[in-house]
């Protein structure tokens, strides 16, 4: 909160804002305003349209309804270019900077401002007051980005956005990856943009820093918006009723009793993005949900686990037999399937037939010596399709073709053909409408019927209440709690994923 | 020297490689230190050497042009028939500029039709060989005047026009690289064209300026090397790409893009010319070479993972981690 | 963060999409095909010389050469590691290798396969570079260079004859009626077709090819599948070699000059994609004969070198655009 008094009238100032793909309203009517030299959070549950608000504002989307106005004045924000004629500007999450390049020339890359003919030594010299600015005096500008951590490649981006004077900065969850002490860094930043009579939105789920920084927040929940509050009037609490409300999730199915022997016990594992060793126990026909958000740690356990990341130290005990690390075929072999959260990326291969897909991770299964046995593979394809309920007709399309609930279901049913003890799913429900959601949900909790041990991370904190028997919850890197569903709630789960104070008493 | 510090173990090894190739045939192969024949190298360096700086650009953009031979046969020829009607310096610049503008349309169709660039320069390489042979009549194209050929190869100390005209333009390049904006955005799009773009770098630019270069490079080698011989064969500068990819390569090129300088495209051909001149000079023939180079080529892109690339290094490192682990775990 | 557009459904399962990709699919053959016959008539119709027994046989006597060689590069466009620029040079050298041995009087089947070793390794040396993260095109290009130079400083330049009529039926035999050499093309397309459908391995190298980060999560190795199609693409052009060699009873250094890019440009009229995971045997062997009855068809009209060379240029950016265009509008979701 600032000492210095704030212009009342907002510097932008949105209204009535719709927006729509296909059948589901993002933004329903939506206000929003920021002042000048002004932190304003926006917050909201993944889904509440925090995201398509930036997008619409960086100029990537248009709104379908609704006026936005500068200092007073109705703009236009179709196109980038007229995004940054209004200088607004969008800082990443994936950041954009290339390796190659020194610091001073990433942080005037894409500019087309000052002198064309301008030799690194002087361009060196351009950067630097921008770098003060941001808290990185000490940097060399001639140095190359190669060599900066990940806090500071953040900070140079928001150099860059200052340098193109931008009035209005968008924070898009810039802390998501970085230290406690790095945050402190950036949120030093932010303060002294703001002293300097900029506008900040800081769209964070750390509510933590939503307190220490912002000077008002405003909710989104459900693609609507309220009106937004000053921090100094709500609590923690209140605000986590505000993004939450109370929802009647009728789509979850109902949790499972059958409980056997440990499967899967992870010793003291240790690895890339994990703070803390992880002990963990899962047990056949249980569901265990991770809770957590960007950078807690869930996803990079997964990965750990899986095989597709070394660890640094413990292992991974199956029924007992210690898993080879970083050796996917083995993990596969003996048990564990994985599906990421990144399905385009690595989970189907998008222009091969869904039947190939389906049978991917299964090869060594329905081959004898190299050969393929076309029988056996028809086989499997269709009988891992009825275990997810894909149409058996579309076995002969191209994957691509598929819709994003039904590809997500190749994605993840595919690791059913191995027959694993062990099914590690990352964000299951990404990309897939509510109705596709809900046959997921009921997949899972079939599988775990039978005897499988399924393990799920998600940052949707309703999704894992209503799906996980365990609930684990993680934050920065590290365990916060490990509980039966029954022994917590919303409240308490979006407290420990999103408080740091919380995971400081828990340790 | 801030600068000093900055340079890494590779770029001595690269710089070692220069002074020690020099000096192992100035003691080994007589006559190989005199003046005449550090011209002889010169002589060969103005080429190649602008061969490899076409190549060597578009690898720095992260693209590749392999049509930088044909395009240099088309040139040595056009060049040839332009002499007798526009004199010597006139048609360098008009021949300069014809292979500017193919490399323009070369990078325009690149950008738009999104084929790769190495799908699109092999076609130009094929249909380029073609034109080659249609504009000869499929025969060598001869100069009539060969004081034109005197001209350009006119001995000054160690250089003469052609070479120096090439170090000019190495000189042209290094400035544009390193001061110029648009220089800066080709390095950007080969270092992480995703990233440039989204920083806002439009991609046409870069890209077009890139094979521009590269063309207009490709087209000079070729019509100054003719005008210096005196003739222009269609079927010439078929081996051309090999000495200068690996020339590029010599002088710290990274073939993954937005890497690499003027100067060391340089000190690599002229690293290359010393191993031809020092083989050639004894009397190893053409093909010893060839041989000498594609090891080369072999050995430099060997070093290139293995050493300038961090990421490797620690898979290899992991790799033995793993197994050092999986070890362990059988023990217990 | 999610955003909802990326969360919630945009657009639901396209059925009528489906189908129109299996027919782009079928489309792909077809037009390969079509070109083909097209080619063909417009021989028979121009040029009455074009259709004559003895011409179709030399046609195809080309077309397996190129074919031999394209049928295994096919392997390397496919996993994504897009041509080889050695395989003319490893051709030749196996051609002067065999030649040498039988001029040393090895056994047949002894030559045969010491020339076949040797291409597999230094294929897999070519391929185990490419899994370390070389650059296919430098580290053929290189390969090659050194093949040539070794080659020509072997054998001083000069042309090895065999000197023995041990291999002659290999060259000249002419089971059915039809040559050796366009058996073997034939029996080579088979095999390749058969690995890449219904074999592991040939699954392997189509999923590298399409995703290289979802075959590695699938438990394949992008590094074994190179060090695989390399050495494929090296025996392919030995073969080729090994045939040449008998056929003619020499090995010579210029042997497969220019067919690498016969080869290359055989892959790409057949419509495989340069990024991998698309294309098959058959439109390869397909694009093989293309290539040879064009540039058969172009001689016969008379067309001078520089015209025909312009017209194979054409014909691969022609064909490159078209299944470019033919792939992105099948892929609109």
């Amino acid at each position: 909160m600032t000492d210095t008094p704030v212009a009342e009238a907002p510097v932008l100032s949105m209204r009535g804002i719709s927006k729509r793909f296909g059948h589901i309203q993002a933004l329903d009517n939506v206000d929003f305003e920021v002042r000048a030299g002004e932190v304003m959070a926006l917050v909201g549950e993944n889904g509440a349209g925090k995201s398509t608000l930036v997008k619409i504002l960086a100029g990537l989307y248009r709104a379908d309804a609704g006026e936005v106005r500068l200092n007073g004045e109705a703009i236009d924000l179709g196109g980038v270019l007229k995004s940054e004629h209004a200088r607004i500007a969008v800082v990443q999450q994936e950041l954009s900077l290339v390796p190659t390049l020194t610091v001073a020339e990433n942080l005037f890359l894409g500019s087309s401002r000052g002198a064309a003919w301008r030799g690194p030594r002087r361009v060196g010299e351009d950067a630097a007051p921008f770098l003060e600015r941001v808290g990185l005096e000490d940097l060399d500008p001639l140095v190359s980005i190669e060599h900066l951590s990940v806090a500071e490649r953040q900070l140079i981006e928001i150099a860059r956005l200052v340098a193109r004077d931008a009035r209005i900065l968008i924070f898009d969850e810039p802390t998501a990856a970085l230290s406690e002490k790095e945050t402190d860094g950036v949120k030093r930043v932010v303060r002294r943009l703001r002293d300097e009579g900029g506008s900040i939105i800081y769209v964070t789920h750390r509510l933590d820093e939503v307190f220490d920084l912002a000077d008002r927040v405003t909710v989104f929940r459900d693609g609507r918006s309220q009106p937004p509050v000053a921090t100094g009037e709500l609590d923690v609490d209140e605000l986590i009723h505000r993004m939450l409300g109370s929802r009647l999730e009728a789509m979850y199915p109902p949790h499972g009793t059958t409980r056997g022997e440990v499967i899967m016990a992870l010793e003291n594992l240790r690895g890339p993005g994990l703070e803390e060793a992880v002990n963990l126990e899962v047990r056949r026909g249980e569901i265990v949900g991770l809770a957590g958000q960007v950078g807690s740690g869930v996803s990079d356990l997964l990965r750990v686990v899986s095989g597709t990341v070394p660890p640094f130290g413990g292992r991974v005990m199956l029924d007992g037999k210690p898993v080879p690390p970083y050796n996917l075929g083995a993990s596969i072999r003996m048990g564990i399937g994985y599906a990421s959260s990144d399905r385009k990326k690595d989970g189907l291969f998008l222009g091969r037939k869904v039947a190939e897909n389906l049978t991917a991770p299964s090869l060594h299964l329905v081959s004898r010596g190299g050969w393929l046995l076309g029988a056996r593979e028809r086989a499997m394809s269709r009988r891992v399709a009825a275990l997810f309920q894909i149409d058996p007709g579309r076995l002969g399309s191209i994957a691509g073709t598929l819709s994003g609930g039904n590809q997500q279901k190749v994605a993840v049913g595919k690791w059913l053909g191995p027959e694993p003890s062990v099914l590690m799913v990352d964000e299951p429900t990404r990309g897939v409408d509510v109705g596709a959601r809900a046959e997921i949900y009921g997949h899972l909790r079939d599988l775990a019927e039978q005897g499988m041990a399924v393990v799920f991370a998600s940052s949707d904190v309703q999704e894992v209440l209503g799906l996980a028997d365990t609930v684990v919850t993680f934050f920065r890197g590290k365990v916060v709690s490990v509980r039966p569903r029954q022994e917590t709630d919303t409240t308490t789960v979006m407290r420990e994923i999103t408080h740091r104070t919380l995971a400081k008493e828990a340790s | 020297m801030r600068a000093l510090r900055r340079i890494t173990p590779i770029t001595w090894a690269r710089a070692a490689l220069f002074v020690g190739v020099f000096l192992i045939f100035s003691l080994a192969v007589d006559g190989f230190a005199t003046k005449n024949n550090v011209y002889t190298i010169f002589e060969g360096f103005a080429w190649q050497g602008l061969a490899a700086l076409a190549v060597g650009i578009t690898i720095i953009a992260g693209e590749f042009d392999l049509s930088v031979g044909s395009a240099a046969a088309v040139a040595g020829i056009l060049a040839m028939k332009f002499i007798p009607t526009l004199g010597l310096i006139p048609t360098i610049l008009v021949v300069g500029l014809i292979g500017m503008g193919f490399g323009l349309i070369q990078g325009m169709l690149i950008y738009r039709l999104k084929i790769a660039s190495l799908v699109f320069t092999l076609g130009s390489l094929i249909g380029l060989r073609g034109l080659a042979f249609m504009i000869s009549g499929e025969n060598t194209v001869v100069l009539h005047d060969l004081e034109v050929a005197k001209a350009v190869k006119r001995q000054l100390f160690i250089f003469s026009p052609f070479s120096l005209t090439t170090i000019a333009i190495f000189v042209v390049v290094a400035l544009f690289f390193r001061y110029h904006r648009y220089g800066r955005e080709v390095l950007a799009i080969g270092g992480g064209r995703n990233e440039a773009v989204a920083a806002g770098v439009p991609l046409a630019r870069p890209l077009v300026i890139a094979f521009a270069l590269s063309g207009m490079f490709a087209a000079l080698t070729g019509a100054l090397s003719s005008i210096k011989s005196g003739s222009a064969q269609p079927q010439g500068f078929e081996q051309l790409l090999l000495p200068a990819v690996t020339a590029a390569l010599i002088g710290g090129v990274s073939l993954f893009g937005g890497k690499g300088t003027a100067l060391g495209i340089a000190v690599g051909a002229l690293t290359i010319r010393f191993l031809n001149s020092g083989l050639s000079l004894p009397g190893a023939p053409y093909y010893v070479v060839t041989l000498t180079t594609g090891s080369l080529l072999i050995i430099v892109v060997l070093l290139e993972l293995v050493l300038d690339r961090p990421e490797l290094r620690n898979r290899l490192r992991l790799r033995r981690l793993q197994r050092a682990m999986a070890r362990e775990l059988r023990s217990s | 963060m999610k955003d909802p557009a990326t969360r919630l459904e945009i657009s639901p399962d396209a059925p009528d999409e489906a189908a129109r990709i299996r027919s782009s699919r079928i489309a792909t053959i077809a037009i390969v095909g079509a070109a083909v016959v097209v080619l063909f008539l417009v021989g028979w119709l121009t040029t009455p010389e074009f259709v004559r027994w003895a011409n179709l046989r030399n046609i195809i006597r080309a077309a397996a050469m190129i074919g031999m060689i394209a049928l295994g590069m096919t392997f390397i466009t496919l996993s994504g590691n897009f041509f080889s620029l050695s395989v003319s040079q490893t051709g030749a050298f196996s051609a002067i290798a065999f030649a040498y041995m039988l001029q040393w009087d090895w056994p047949l089947g002894l030559a045969i396969i010491a020339v076949l070793a040797g291409a597999l390794i230094v294929g897999a040396a070519q391929g185990g570079l490419v899994a370390l993260g070389g650059n296919p095109i430098v580290v053929t290009l290189g390969f090659g260079a050194a093949l040539f130079g070794l080659g020509s400083t072997l054998t001083d330049n000069k042309t090895i004859r065999t000197g023995s009529t041990a291999a002659d039926w290999m060259g000249t035999a002419r089971p059915l009626g039809i040559p050796t050499q366009t058996w073997a093309f034939i029996f080579l397309a088979i095999i390749a077709a058969v690995v890449l459908t219904r074999t592991r391995f040939g699954r392997n190298v189509l999923f590298v090819g399409g995703n290289k980060f979802a075959a590695a999560a699938s438990g394949i190795r992008p590094s074994r599948v190179a060090v695989q199609v390399f050495s494929i693409s090296a025996l392919a052009a030995s073969i080729a070699g090994i045939f040449l060699s008998a056929q003619f009873s020499e090995g010579r250094l210029d042997s497969f000059t220019g067919d690498d890019i016969n080869a290359i440009a055989a892959i790409l009229v057949g419509g495989a994609a340069l990024q991998g995971g698309e294309g098959s045997a058959l439109r390869t062997a397909l694009g093989a004969v293309f290539i040879a009855a064009l540039e058969n068809l172009m001689v016969l009209r008379k067309y001078s070198f520089g015209v025909r060379k312009l017209w194979v240029g054409v014909a691969i950016l022609a064909a490159v655009s078209l299944f470019n265009y033919l792939r992105s509008r099948a892929r609109t979701t």
